[in-house]
């Protein structure tokens, strides 16, 4: 499971990469469809967009960027961090799940 | 039809059918949330996450740029600064326009735009009414003009090409990384860039320095108090004398005049009601600005500086030359500080406007040169007839009428969607628009403008002054207090610009009659009689925007009209004080004058602040609080050091002082007219020569008010101001550092982005000016000493990077705050700097 949700969270990378923020759905649908499954997809996602968060806090100034961005929206700079990674959490798991469902799978993960 | 099955088989488990409905609800939710911005902004490898990323130059990078000859070197040493070695003038421009493009890609876009009228394709809407004031004042057809005149083949169109090259081949092939956050707030990607783009940049640049409203300032007073006293108050020529060109008269010269009694007002006439309806000069610098500023106008809020003192009089018996110009400061920065080098052919040092194809101010292997403002009148306006008020298509010229030239002017949002439609009329004269029911044309010497471009191009290319001073005789808008020095020891100044020469009177601050030809300009002030002043006997130069000739004293403009209103003197006396009592001068003292602390202005008011309150204290008249106040500014050392705790009263009494004298100016009797602007200190000093004036009577008293008398109120009154806003003398709130503050906003005034509050040194008309809101001040400081070697030492209120993420950003400001200056690398080939002096480099190969 540990090892699928590595490889998923990979391919969200790159999928990322490729397609920008639909990568993420249209990797997180083909999953559903490909296994008729959803389950780990929203965890790969999140591990996904969060390992890039790091790196860019390894190499740049992204606390800064977390400050400046919540001074202009008048928000806590966290709030962006948590949508950041709540946003591709919602669309990996909805994503995959009707996947699932066109396969024909139950789309709960467990079978 | 494979789908229906699964979706029935999921009908028979409930739980998955709402798993399912769920799913689809939160699907649609966050596509239609990604696809309102939120996905590309939160997309950490592409969004604005991405910005963390690209806030430093790699170590090592390469580019392509199409149309480069030859390969080129581009090396950053350690203060940022890129050294670019190319192989012809050309590739160079296209290098530059390259790595400025790295560097400050949104800010060469919105200053563009700003002088193009094209804001609202950039931020929509809110820009409409700035785009339309910059199309009004016919600033974009201006530059469309300017470039369609240039021949195909000439140098400076070469030179604009090259740099749109440049600028879009790092847009192409920028990083997602590399994206500026600016675009990624507005939700906007770069435009491509074209020629024509230097001129706008250009204009945008003139509009900010040329335009005067001294028809407006005139005929405001004259509303109020007649015309006599609206000639006295706005002079032609300044009551208060220390020119740029050297006269015999070492220090500050009280020309003999007198301010009349207040007159016959001459509201309600036609001229005057147009006259106050035109722009004022805070609307139209605002407009071009591109960003809602405002300036508050006070006088000695800002002021450029040069100076140059000839080597007998320095220390190593070399030339010396210092600059400093006063401008908006903004992040990033207005400048950005580059070296060009084409072995054999170029190799200049200094700063550029980003977006511009060249360095403005700066220095070679063999001579130095920086500008102050001239502040010449170059705009002029024509009340003309025409032959439909509502929608004119002539005007009356000489009894016959003439076609309107009709510009429709098409304002587009950030999708192309157009916005509005209006139509700019043309006389031959320029742009014209309706004022206060009249249809009045301007003509401005900056829509006429194509000298400006070729000389500063030029300019670099000198070996001497003389030759700098040829190559950049026809420069044209803005005009520009221009001082070059070289190594051989030559110093020179000269106000260079396109001065016009009027009709009649020849004077500049009226509005004319449009009917007539005879109204018209008559031709240009000939090179020769421009102010200028070479090698002087006193063995240095100083411009601080004053006027540039005494008109009592022999000079060579043979009298003619400049312009009017000008800054007092008060910068040039202190620095040419400094320079005459100083015949060793080293760098390090010129970058010490740059921030001197001392006043001319206070030392000047402050004897009669004191000397009132000690007559009135003779006299039995003096109240305690008069007393205290006179024995707290007895104090004062004159000086706006950041721990002085007197500058605050005298700048108060100051402020009193002007209110209690111009009263009769105030528009309260006419309250639809908008307020004159406060007459310049040096028509005060001239007040305080006529101590029984009818100016220092308030009408509002039975009792007749003499200067002493208002003298010592404003400082009685100075003191219960101050002490009622900042606590008794001795509270820390009295401190200049809790007074005055540099306020360096971030091109959209985003406050995360922007330093503001910081403490400075100086004060009103020090020559580190600080006053008013404190957006304006020394945008760039430079100290070349012209010696076998050649070495500048300089800095700016900013970084060279316009991420606001950056080390680089604003990483100069502490030095500037505290008045050091860095020592400028000027290598000859890349390989002279050593490897711990380069920071990155980037490598430019000809586009395959």
């Amino acid at each position: 499971m540990l090892s699928e949700v590595a490889l998923l969270a990979i391919a969200m990378v790159a999928a990322t990469a490729v397609g920008g923020w639909w990568g993420v759905l249209v990797a997180a649908f083909a999953w559903g469809a490909w296994s008729g499954r959803a389950g780990g997809v929203a965890i790969a996602a999140v591990c996904a967009w969060a390992s890039v968060l790091v790196w860019t806090a390894v190499i740049g100034p992204l606390p800064a960027l977390v400050a400046d961005l919540g001074s202009i929206a008048g928000a806590p700079g966290w709030l962006l961090v948590v949508a950041t990674l709540v946003f591709p959490m919602a669309l990996a798991w909805s994503a995959a799940v009707v996947g699932a469902v066109v396969r024909g799978g139950t789309a709960n993960g467990r079978e | 039809m494979t789908v229906a099955p699964s979706v029935l088989t999921d009908i028979h488990r409930p739980r998955s059918v709402w798993r399912a409905v769920i799913a689809l609800v939160v699907l649609a939710a966050s596509v239609a949330a990604g696809s309102m911005r939120l996905g590309p902004a939160l997309d950490p490898l592409n969004g604005i996450w991405a910005v963390a990323r690209g806030t430093e130059l790699p170590r090592a990078a390469t580019g392509r740029i199409p149309g480069l000859s030859a390969r080129v070197d581009v090396w950053y040493d350690t203060r940022d600064v890129p050294h670019i070695f190319a192989a012809s003038e050309e590739d160079v421009y296209r290098a530059l326009g390259y790595v400025v493009a790295r560097d400050r890609l949104f800010q060469i876009e919105l200053q563009v735009r700003a002088g193009a009228g094209t804001l609202t394709e950039l931020v929509g809407r809110p820009a409409l009414a700035t785009d339309q004031r910059t199309r009004g004042l016919g600033m974009p057809r201006a530059a469309e003009r300017e470039l369609a005149a240039l021949d195909t083949a000439s140098a400076d169109l070469r030179a604009m090409r090259a740099y749109a090259d440049g600028v879009n081949a790092w847009i192409g092939q920028m990083d997602p990384a590399d994206l500026p956050i600016e675009y990624r707030l507005l939700g906007r990607r770069p435009r491509r860039w074209s020629p024509v783009d230097a001129l706008h940049l250009l204009n945008r640049m003139s509009a900010t320095l040329s335009f005067s409203d001294l028809e407006r300032r005139r005929m405001l007073a004259a509303e109020v108090a007649g015309d006599t006293v609206a000639r006295a108050v706005f002079p032609v020529h300044s009551p208060l004398q220390q020119p740029i060109v050297p006269t015999s008269v070492p220090g500050l010269r009280l020309r003999k005049g007198k301010v009349p009694a207040p007159g016959t007002a001459s509201a309600g006439t036609e001229l005057d009601t147009i006259a106050s309806a035109l722009p004022g000069i805070d609307d139209t610098t605002q407009a071009v600005a591109g960003v809602a500023r405002r300036r508050d106008g006070a006088e000695g809020a800002a002021g450029s500086n040069n100076w140059a003192v000839a080597p007998r009089r320095t220390k190593a018996g070399y030339a010396l030359l210092a600059g400093d110009p006063h401008l908006d400061m903004t992040l990033p920065s207005l400048w950005y500080e580059v070296h060009l080098v084409v072995p054999g052919h170029l190799d200049v040092a200094g700063v550029t406007i980003p977006g511009g194809p060249g360095v403005i101010l700066g220095f070679t292997r063999d001579l130095a040169w920086t500008f102050t403002n001239t502040g010449a009148d170059v705009t002029d306006y024509y009340v003309e007839q025409v032959d439909d008020m509502r929608s004119p298509r002539r005007y009356l010229l000489d009894g016959a009428w003439r076609p309107l030239e009709l510009r429709t002017e098409v304002y587009r949002g950030p999708r192309g969607e157009v916005l509005q439609v209006d139509t700019v009329r043309y006389t031959h004269r320029g742009p014209m628009r309706l004022y206060a029911g009249h249809w009045v044309s301007m003509r401005w010497t900056a829509l006429e403008g194509g000298g400006a471009f070729g000389a500063l191009r030029a300019g670099p290319h000198a070996h001497t002054t003389a030759e700098w001073l040829r190559v950049t005789a026809g420069y044209d808008v803005p005009a520009q207090n221009m001082l070059v020095a070289d190594r051989a020891g030559s110093i020179a100044i000269r106000s260079t610009g396109r001065y016009p020469i009027r009709p009649g009177d020849g004077r500049g601050d009226l509005v004319r009659d449009g009917s007539k030809s005879s109204s018209d300009w008559t031709g240009w002030l000939p090179l020769d009689r421009y102010p200028a002043a070479v090698n002087p006997a006193q063995g240095f130069l100083a411009s601080d925007n004053q006027e540039p000739v005494d008109p009592d004293m022999p000079n060579p403009t043979g009298g003619a009209y400049l312009g009017a209103n000008w800054e007092t003197p008060w910068r040039a006396a202190r620095i040419n004080e400094l320079l005459r009592g100083d015949s060793v001068v080293t760098p390090d003292d010129m970058r010490r004058w740059q921030t001197d602390p001392g006043s001319a202005r206070a030392d000047y008011f402050v004897p009669y602040f004191l000397d009132a309150a000690r007559r009135a204290d003779s006299a039995g008249g003096a109240s305690a609080q008069l007393r205290e106040a006179a024995r707290l500014l007895g104090e004062w050392d004159r000086r706006y050091t950041r721990d002085n705790e007197r500058a605050v009263l005298f700048e108060a009494a100051m402020a009193e002082l002007s209110r209690r004298a111009w009263a009769r100016l105030s528009p309260l009797q006419y309250p639809v007219l908008a307020a004159v602007p406060v007459p310049s200190s040096a028509v005060l000093v001239e007040l305080l020569g006529d101590p029984s004036s009818v100016w220092w009577d308030n009408p509002d008293t039975t009792a007749v008010e003499t200067r002493d008398d208002v003298l010592a109120a404003s400082l009685a009154a100075a003191l219960g101001t101050v002490t009622a806003r900042r606590g008794p003398p001795g509270d820390s709130g009295w401190r200049w550092s809790e007074v005055r503050h540099a306020n360096i906003d971030h091109l959209l005034h985003i406050p995360a982005f922007s330093r503001r509050g910081l403490s400075v040194q100086g004060g009103t008309e020090t020559l580190s000016p600080s006053s008013g809101d404190g957006v304006l001040g020394p945008s760039w400081r430079m100290v070349v000493q012209l010696g076998p070697e050649v070495h500048g030492w300089a800095t700016y209120p900013g970084g060279q990077s316009g991420n606001p993420l950056s080390r680089r950003y604003a990483n100069r400001l502490p030095q500037w705050l505290a008045g050091t200056l860095d020592s400028v690398r000027m290598p000859h080939t890349p390989g002279e700097l050593a490897a711990s002096d380069v920071r990155a480099t980037l490598t430019l190969e000809p586009a395959r």
